[in-house]
C-alpha cells in the first residue's frame, strides 16, 4: 500500500494521455504518437514562462492550457484533416513528424540552460501534506485531482451531453453519423482542439514529477499507446482502469525491487512495451475496428494503402542498364574520393558518420519504400548490431569482419522475431510492434550493465592502409553502401521486386495469385534488419564507442523522418538522407546561437509531416520539377514522343495509375 | 451476339467440398450451414440477392474469411487451416467484385507476375524482363482477342473495364487451376463485352476442364453460361441443381425476384 499512491499519481497521468488518444483515434481514425511531444512542449513552454520569464503560476498556465487546443487547432487545420482519410501510415508517420518536430521546435524557439527543476502547477509543490495515513506532495495531489477532473469530466461529456451523443455516434459508425447530419468535420476539429488541451494539462502536471527531457515524454507516448490499446481505442473507462494499473504496478514493483536492479532500472521502464506487445498479440484486431466497422463480412480493398502512395512514381521493371550503373559507380567513386581527400578533418569525419548512416538508412529503403512496412524500432535493431560488433572485435578479439558478420547475423535474427510477429498483424499493428521493440531496448535492453558498460561500448581503431580512421571509415562506408544499393536496385528490377510491388499495392490479390504474403514480408523485413545492423556497426567503427544515447526511441523515429523527407524509396534517398542527418548538425553546431542546434531536428520532423502533402519525398518532387523543366525546353514533338513512350518513364506512370 | 451455349462437360473428379459451413459476423450469421460439392468441369451459377451471403462463400473458399464452423475441401485437400496462398497451389483461383490489379504495373507485366508466382525462388537469378513459361503467348493472345484487344505494354490505368477484367481472368488462369472462382466479372461491361468474357470463360471451361464458380446479377448471362444453379438467401442455401429447373422453383423466384417475374 506504501506505493500505491505514487502509482495512481503516475497512472491518473497515463490514463489521461491514453484517453487523448482513444478520443482522436475515435473521432479521426489517427494514432497521434504525438501525445507525449505536445505534452512536452506544453510543460516546457510552462516551465519557460515561470522559470526565465518569472511569470506567476496562474497565468502561465492558463496561457499553455490556451496555446496546447491553438496547437491542435493547427495541426488539425494544416496537417491531418487532409488525411484522415488516407492510410493509417501515412497518418502515423505525419504524427511521427509532429512528434519529432515540436520537442526541437520548442528548443529552437525559447532556448533555455539546462533544465534542473521544474515547477508545478501550485505553489510550493514540493511540500508535504498528510491526508489520513498517507503522505503526498502538492504536486502530486494537484496530478491527482487534475486528472480525476478532466478524465471524469470527459466520460460524463461523452456519455451525457448531446455533443456526446455526437461522439458516440461517429465512434460507431463514422458513414452512418454523417449521413445523419453530425458535421464529421467540425467534430474531428473539436477532438483535435480537445486533446490537444487534455495532453497539455497532463504534460503540465507530469512536469515536476518527470524530468523535462523530450525523450522521456516521447516514452511517455508507448505508455498512453498501450493503455489506449487496452481499451481497443473505445472506452475511455477500460483505458483509465488500465493507465491506473499501469502506474499502480509499476510504482509498486520499483517499491519493492532492490534499489538499481535490473527489475527497478530496466523492467519497470519496459512494462508499457509489454502491455503493448501483449495486447496486440491477443487481440489482434482491436486496430481494425474502426476502419473495417462499415465492411463487415467484406473483404477490404486496399486502394489506398502506403504501399500504393509510396509506389505513385516507379522506374519500370525490367533489366538494368549498364549504362546508368556505370555512371553511378563513376559517380560514386568520385564522390568518395571528394570526401576523403577534399576536406579537412571535422568535414571529413563528419562525411564519414553520414556514410554510415546512409547504410543505416538503406534498411529503410528495403522495408518500408520496397517492403511497405514501417519500422519505428530502426534504431533499437541498429543498437544490436553495433553493441554486438563492438563488444565482439573489442573484448572478445574476434576481429572487426568477422565481429560485423555476427552483428548483422543477429540483427537478422532480431528481424525475423520482430517479422514473424508483426506480420500476424495489420500495417498499423506491425509498426506497433516495432516501435514496442524500440522501448525495450531503450527502457530494458540498454540499461543491462553486462551488455553495455556505462562507459558505452568501445571499437578497435580501424584503419585501412595509409588512410587515416576518417578516411577508412569513408572507404568502408562507401563500398558496403555500394553494394547495397546495387541489391536494391536489383532486387527492385528483379521478379521478386515485382512480387513486393504487387504485395504494396494489393496484398489481397496477391496472396489470391499464390504469393506467401507473410513469409516474404518477413523475408524483407529480416532483409531490412540486417543492413540496420550493419549500420550499427558503422556507426560504431566511426564514432569509436556507441552508447545507449546513440540509438534511443527518439532518435529512431527521428531517422524515419528524415529518410521519410528526403526519399524512402530509393538508394539515392537512403544517401542524401544520411549525409544530411550528419552535416546537418555539425554546420549548426559551427553556429553559436542557443538553440540553433535543434533546428536541424525540426526540419526533419516537418518533411516527415509533409509525407501528409505528397509522401514520395523532397528527392521524386526535385526529380519530378527538373524534368519538368526539361521537358518546357524540348520541342514539342519531343513531348509527345515522351509522353507516347510512357513504358519507361517513371513521370507517366504515376500520372494515371490509379484505377477504380 | 454469340452461338456458345452451356453445355454439360462434367468428370466425377471432386473440385469443391463445402460440409456444413457456417459463417458468424459477431451477431449477424452471414452463411449457415452450407454444404455443397462440384465436380471438374461443371459451370456453377451462385446466385442470391445483396446480401446473401454470396461473396461471403467465395472469400471462405479462398480463405480470406474463417468458417466459424463446418470442413472445406478444395480437389480433395481439407482446406480449413489452410492459408490463401496454399490454396492456390491446390488448384484455386478467383477474381474480385472490383477489379484488384496493381496500377503501376503493364499487361505483359501482369501476366509475369502471375507466371512468376509458382516458381519464385526458381527464377530467382532470371530478369523480370524475360520470357515466361511456354503458356505465355497464349496468355498474351488471350487478352489480346477482340473485342479486347490489349497489348503486352498496355498500361492498366488506360484500360477499360472489360479490358481490366480479361487481364484478371487471365491472370487467375496463369496459374492452370481446377477450381475458378468469379465474383460478378461481368458487372459494369456492356452487352458486347459481356457476350465476349461469357464466350471466353465457356471456352476456358471447355478446354481446361477447369470448374467455374460464378456469381452473377443478371439471370439472362448465368442461365447462358451455368449449367447449375446454387441459390442463397440470407446465408441459406435455398436451391441446387440444373439451371433451367431451379430458376423455375418459386422459392427461387419468391427470393431473388420477390415473386413478380415471370
Amino acid at each position: 500500500m506504501l506505493y500505491l499512491y505514487p502509482g495512481i499519481v503516475i497512472g491518473a497521468l497515463y490514463a489521461l494521455l491514453g484517453g487523448s488518444i482513444t478520443l482522436t483515434y475515435s473521432l479521426t481514425g489517427v494514432i497521434n504518437l504525438a501525445v507525449g511531444a505536445t505534452a512536452y512542449a506544453t510543460a516546457y513552454l510552462f516551465y519557460h514562462l515561470v522559470t526565465v520569464n518569472h511569470w506567476a503560476l496562474a497565468p502561465a498556465a492558463v496561457l499553455c492550457l490556451l496555446a496546447a487546443p491553438a496547437f491542435g487547432l493547427l495541426i488539425w487545420a494544416g496537417v491531418f484533416r487532409y488525411i484522415e482519410n488516407r492510410d493509417l501510415i501515412v497518418q502515423l508517420t505525419a504524427s511521427i513528424g509532429i512528434a519529432v518536430a515540436l520537442p526541437s521546435l520548442m528548443l529552437f524557439a525559447l532556448p533555455t540552460e539546462n533544465v534542473y527543476q521544474t515547477p508545478g502547477i501550485v505553489p510550493n509543490g514540493f511540500a508535504v501534506l498528510r491526508i489520513g495515513s498517507f503522505n503526498t506532495t502538492r504536486d502530486q495531489l494537484a496530478a491527482v485531482i487534475g486528472a480525476v477532473v478532466l478524465l471524469g469530466g470527459l466520460i460524463l461529456a461523452v456519455e451525457k451531453t448531446r455533443l456526446g451523443l455526437s461522439i458516440r455516434a461517429v465512434v460507431d459508425r463514422p458513414g452512418l453519423a454523417a449521413g445523419a447530419g453530425i458535421n464529421t468535420v467540425r467534430l474531428s476539429a473539436f477532438s483535435w482542439i480537445l486533446t490537444s488541451f487534455l495532453t497539455g494539462a497532463a504534460g503540465i502536471l507530469l512536469s515536476p514529477l518527470l524530468q523535462l527531457d523530450p525523450g522521456i515524454y516521447t516514452s511517455l507516448s508507448v505508455a498512453a499507446l498501450s493503455v489506449a490499446l487496452a481499451g481497443r481505442f473505445r472506452s475511455l473507462l477500460v483505458t483509465t482502469i488500465a493507465g491506473l494499473a499501469l502506474g499502480v504496478l509499476a510504482s509498486e514493483i520499483t517499491g519493492y525491487a532492490p534499489q538499481g536492479s535490473v527489475i527497478a532500472n530496466g523492467l519497470v521502464p519496459a512494462l508499457p512495451f509489454f502491455l503493448l506487445a501483449g495486447l496486440l498479440l491477443v487481440g489482434r484486431s482491436s486496430l481494425r475496428g474502426r476502419q473495417d466497422a462499415a465492411s463487415m463480412g467484406t473483404v477490404r480493398a486496399y486502394g489506398d494503402t502506403l504501399g500504393q502512395a509510396l509506389i505513385s512514381r516507379l522506374p519500370a521493371l525490367g533489366k538494368l542498364r549498364p549504362g546508368r550503373f556505370v555512371i553511378a559507380l563513376v559517380a560514386g567513386a568520385v564522390f568518395t574520393l571528394v570526401a576523403m581527400y577534399a576536406f579537412n578533418g571535422y568535414w571529413t569525419a563528419t562525411l564519414a558518420a553520414g556514410i554510415a548512416f546512409a547504410v543505416t538508412f538503406l534498411s529503410f529503403t528495403i522495408s518500408t519504400g520496397n517492403g511497405g512496412i514501417l519500422c519505428l524500432g530502426q534504431a533499437g535493431i541498429a543498437a544490436m548490431g553495433a553493441i554486438v560488433a563492438g563488444r565482439l572485435a573489442t573484448d572478445a578479439g574476434l576481429g572487426l569482419p568477422l565481429s560485423l558478420i555476427i552483428a548483422v547475423l543477429c540483427a537478422a535474427v532480431c528481424g525475423v522475431v520482430l517479422g514473424a510477429v508483426g506480420t500476424r498483424l495489420d500495417q498499423v499493428g506491425f509498426a506497433l510492434v516495432t516501435l514496442a521493440f524500440a522501448l525495450f531496448c531503450q527502457t530494458f535492453t540498454f540499461n543491462l550493465q553486462a551488455l553495455i558498460p556505462p562507459a558505452g561500448v568501445n571499437y578497435p581503431v580501424f584503419a585501412i592502409g595509409g588512410l587515416n580512421t576518417s578516411q577508412s571509415d569513408i572507404l568502408l562506408g562507401a563500398v558496403l553502401f555500394a553494394v547495397l544499393a546495387f541489391l536494391v536496385v536489383w532486387f527492385r528490377r528483379s521478379r521478386f521486386g515485382r512480387v513486393s510491388t504487387a504485395i504494396r499495392g494489393n496484398p489481397i490479390e496477391a496472396e489470391s495469385l499464390g504469393v506467401n504474403v507473410r513469409a516474404f514480408r518477413v523475408g524483407v523485413f529480416t532483409l531490412g534488419s540486417a543492413i540496420a545492423g550493419l549500420g550499427g556497426g558503422l556507426i560504431g567503427i566511426e564514432q569509436g564507442n556507441v552508447s545507449t544515447a546513440d540509438f534511443a526511441l527518439l532518435t529512431g523515429l527521428v531517422w524515419l523522418a528524415v529518410v521519410v523527407t528526403i526519399g524512402v524509396r530509393s538508394y539515392g534517398g537512403a544517401l542524401v538522407a544520411g549525409l544530411m542527418f550528419a552535416i546537418a548538425p555539425a554546420a549548426f553546431e559551427l553556429v553559436t546561437i542557443n538553440g540553433f542546434g535543434n533546428l536541424p531536428t525540426v526540419l526533419f520532423g516537418l518533411g516527415a509531416i509533409g509525407i501528409a502533402r505528397d509522401p514520395r519525398g523532397f528527392l521524386a518532387q526535385w526529380s519530378e520539377i527538373l524534368q519538368k523543366l526539361i521537358r518546357r525546353r524540348e520541342p514539342a514533338q519531343s513531348l509527345v514522343l515522351s509522353s507516347g513512350s510512357a513504358a519507361g518513364d517513371p513521370v507517366v506512370v504515376g500520372g494515371g495509375s490509379r484505377h477504380d | 451476339m454469340t452461338s456458345a451455349t452451356a453445355e454439360t462437360i462434367t468428370s466425377t473428379e471432386e473440385t469443391l467440398r463445402l460440409d456444413g459451413i457456417t459463417v458468424r459476423f459477431g451477431g449477424l450469421t452471414a452463411l449457415s450451414d452450407i454444404s455443397l460439392t462440384t465436380t471438374a468441369g461443371e459451370f456453377v451459377g451462385l446466385i442470391g440477392p445483396n446480401g446473401s451471403g454470396k461473396t461471403t462463400m467465395l472469400n471462405v473458399i479462398t480463405g480470406l474469411v474463417k468458417a466459424s464452423a463446418g470442413s472445406l475441401s478444395i480437389c480433395s485437400s481439407a482446406c480449413n487451416r489452410v492459408s490463401v496462398h496454399r490454396r492456390v497451389h491446390l488448384g484455386l483461383a478467383r477474381t474480385f467484385q472490383r477489379a484488384m490489379l496493381f496500377p503501376e504495373m503493364t499487361v505483359a507485366e501482369h501476366l509475369a507476375l502471375a507466371r512468376d508466382i509458382p516458381n519464385l525462388w526458381g527464377r530467382l537469378t532470371s530478369r523480370a524482363g524475360d520470357s515466361g513459361p511456354s503458356d505465355s503467348d497464349e496468355l498474351t493472345a488471350f487478352v489480346a482477342a477482340e473485342p479486347w484487344g490489349l497489348r503486352p505494354g498496355d498500361r492498366l490505368s488506360g484500360l477499360s473495364l472489360g479490358g481490366l477484367r480479361i487481364v484478371e481472368l487471365a491472370m487467375a488462369l496463369a496459374s492452370q487451376p481446377k477450381l475458378l472462382l468469379l465474383d460478378e466479372p461481368l458487372s459494369g461491361l456492356d452487352q458486347t463485352e459481356r457476350d465476349s468474357f461469357g464466350d471466353a470463360l465457356l471456352d476456358v471451361q471447355r478446354r481446361l476442364g477447369v470448374t467455374v464458380v460464378l456469381i452473377e446479377h443478371d439471370v439472362e448471362s448465368v442461365l447462358r453460361l451455368a449449367q447449375r444453379l446454387v441459390v442463397l438467401d440470407f446465408g441459406v442455401k435455398i436451391a441446387d441443381g440444373p439451371a433451367a429447373e431451379i430458376i423455375k422453383d418459386p422459392r427461387v423466384r419468391d427470393a431473388y425476384f420477390g415473386g413478380d417475374e415471370e
